[in-house]
């Protein structure tokens, strides 16, 4: 197979020099008829010429909107605005959610406990006694930090 | 002798040399009008010649720092030039057979009436019928076959410079080169017309 493929590329140089002579001989009138064929005025030239030169500077300034230097800045300002947000987002966001935590918890208990007051019925008793003995204890624990206080 | 030819090109084959825009238009008017008659024989269309020769230029300058000096100037315009109609016949296949022997026959006849005005009306007639067929010849061989066909009897270039403007080794644009004349010339024979 390599062998066919060998012999179909290479072309015997007589025959293929013979070949080669009697086309271009066949087809002397080509070369003189594309030059004539593609032959243009002067101005078609000159306005080619500038046109060209139009599309070079044209392609030099869309392909630098900016210079690369500015263009890296402004992709590291991106990246760092991000990463700010991204660490102030999360540093935050527990802190923030302890305290909504907290706040729900006692405003619910307060809740409870008024409506235990007012004239709950008997199965939020228990929840009426816990509401009233958690209160209690922070009653008491909001004294003694006064009285610590006062002693401070 | 120093030409603006040689100079040109000496200034360009030697890599570290910048190129200004100075040289890169001398170049630019040393070898436009080849690069346009490369392509325009190549695609047959006056508008896309423009347009090519136009964008030819265009990544040569873009591609100047590239160019380190392994083959002539013009090789090197030229190799963009084909690759460019390559592409294009790509997008086009069909496009470029269909004007040449149909649609806009009578535009390229135009063409070659007007050139052929010099010698003698039968001479005229016989030189326009035979390339009519042997561009209809060349439909029945490959893209790149035409291409080495062209640039070899339509541009006279010798097989080494067809070989360093298609990236081929020169056994291989000769292999191909002897496969379309056989085609071109079996084509010519059915049609009795030598």
């Amino acid at each position: 197979m390599e062998m066919i493929r060998r012999l179909k590329r290479n072309v015997p140089e007589e025959m293929f020099i013979a070949d080669d002579r009697h086309m271009g001989e066949t087809l002397r009138h080509l070369p003189g008829l594309t030059r004539q064929a593609s032959e243009r005025p002067d101005e078609y030239w000159e306005k080619q010429h500038s046109a060209i030169w139009d599309r070079i500077f044209s392609a030099q300034l869309h392909a630098t909107p900016a210079s690369p230097r500015l263009a890296w800045a402004g992709i590291a300002a991106v990246l760092a605005l991000a990463m700010t947000l991204l660490f102030v987002g999360s540093a935050s966001e527990p802190a923030k959610q302890v305290q909504n935590q907290n706040g729900s918890d006692h405003e619910l208990l307060l809740a409870v406990e008024r409506a235990v007051q007012i004239d709950g019925p008997e199965a939020l008793e228990p929840a009426a006694l816990l509401a009233q003995e958690i209160n209690g204890n922070n009653q008491t624990h909001s004294t003694d930090k006064g009285k610590q206080n006062h002693e401070d | 002798m120093e030409t603006i030819l040689t100079t040109a090109l000496t200034s360009v084959r030697e890599p570290s040399e910048v190129i200004t825009a100075q040289s890169f238009d001398q170049l630019m008017r040393l070898h436009q009008r080849r690069v346009y008659r490369v392509i325009f024989v190549l695609v047959r269309d006056d508008d896309l010649a423009d347009v090519l020769t136009q964008e030819c230029f265009l990544r040569a300058y873009q591609k100047l720092g590239s160019f380190r000096g392994d083959c002539r100037v013009d090789t090197w315009l030229l190799r963009i030039a084909v690759n460019l109609v390559r592409d294009h016949g790509k997008s086009r296949r069909n496009s470029f057979w269909k004007r040449l022997v149909g649609l806009e026959e009578e535009r390229i006849d135009s063409k070659f009436t007007l050139v052929l005005a010099q010698p003698s009306p039968e001479a005229s007639l016989l030189a326009r019928e035979e390339l009519k067929e042997v561009w209809k010849a060349l439909d029945a061989v490959s893209a790149q076959q035409r291409t080495i066909f062209l640039l070899r009897y339509a541009e006279e270039m010798s097989l080494a410079e067809i070989a360093g403007v298609l990236g081929l080794a020169i056994g291989s644009v000769k292999a191909q080169l002897f496969r379309a004349t056989s085609r071109v010339r079996e084509v010519l024979r059915k049609k009795q017309w030598r």
